[in-house]
């Protein structure tokens, strides 16, 4: 481990750094799901394009990257204090529950990660425009990007579980 | 009893003629609705609590 890890300063400011950036991704992941998507059939026709023109663009610049600095941050943090690869191994054999609990918690994560960057960013890129899609491309687009975002709302829920628990001596 | 004439929609599980299949399919999927998915979460959580005690008993 690089030695400037090893000071706590360091490890809590990498710790405050995910918990900052976790709070942009899932807080960004629940606007989505918790309101824009249940309110965008009360908005008014003319006033629906302004947000894939002017709203979505921007939310999902910050939720990509926020999902981003999370797992990277979280990685540094796991290894900084000691327990990456017993948390990825979930504990197995350790006898120790809060490792894996967070391993469950950053396996759920990594997945909710792979989600953001391989299914809904592409799939968005498409209903953006950004990238060249047919109408029919366009729905069918919407509609995988808009069920890996409900995924990871309902991974959302053990993935905070696990984490929380893991670092606060639940188990 | 329903009957159907040649080219119409047939009509399935209780939907009405003419109702988009592939619309009613995917509302029949939980992650349509914000409910069941926050209870697919919670029960996603029980089942992982579970698992937590059991491995770190082995």
């Amino acid at each position: 481990m690089p030695h400037f890890l090893a000071d706590p300063w360091v490890a809590f400011l990498v710790r405050w750094l995910h918990i900052m950036s976790g709070v942009m991704w899932i807080g960004l992941l629940w606007y989505f799901n918790f309101v824009q998507t249940p309110t965008m059939p009360k908005i008014p026709a003319e006033l629906k394009p302004a947000i894939p023109r002017f709203i979505l663009p921007e939310a999902l610049f910050w939720f990509r990257w926020g999902a981003m600095a999370t797992i990277v941050f979280g990685l540094i943090l796991a290894h900084a204090q000691g327990y990456l690869v017993d948390a990825i191994k979930l504990g197995i054999g350790e006898h120790r529950g809060n490792v894996t609990a967070i391993g469950f918690g950053m396996w759920l994560g990594t997945i909710m990660w792979f989600n953001v960057w391989f299914i809904i960013w592409p799939n968005q890129q498409k209903v953006l425009g950004l990238t060249p899609a047919d109408d029919a491309a366009k729905k069918s687009a919407a509609r995988t990007a808009g069920l890996a975002s409900r995924v990871n709302t309902m991974l959302s829920i053990p993935m905070l579980y696990g984490m929380a628990a893991g670092s606060h001596g639940v188990f | 009893v329903q009957s159907i004439a040649v080219g119409q929609p047939r009509a399935y599980d209780g939907a009405a003629i003419g109702e988009n299949q592939p619309q009613r399919d995917a509302m029949k999927n939980p992650l349509d609705s914000l409910g069941q998915t926050v209870a697919l979460g919670v029960v996603l959580t029980i089942v992982m609590t579970f698992l937590i005690h059991v491995i770190a008993s082995i």
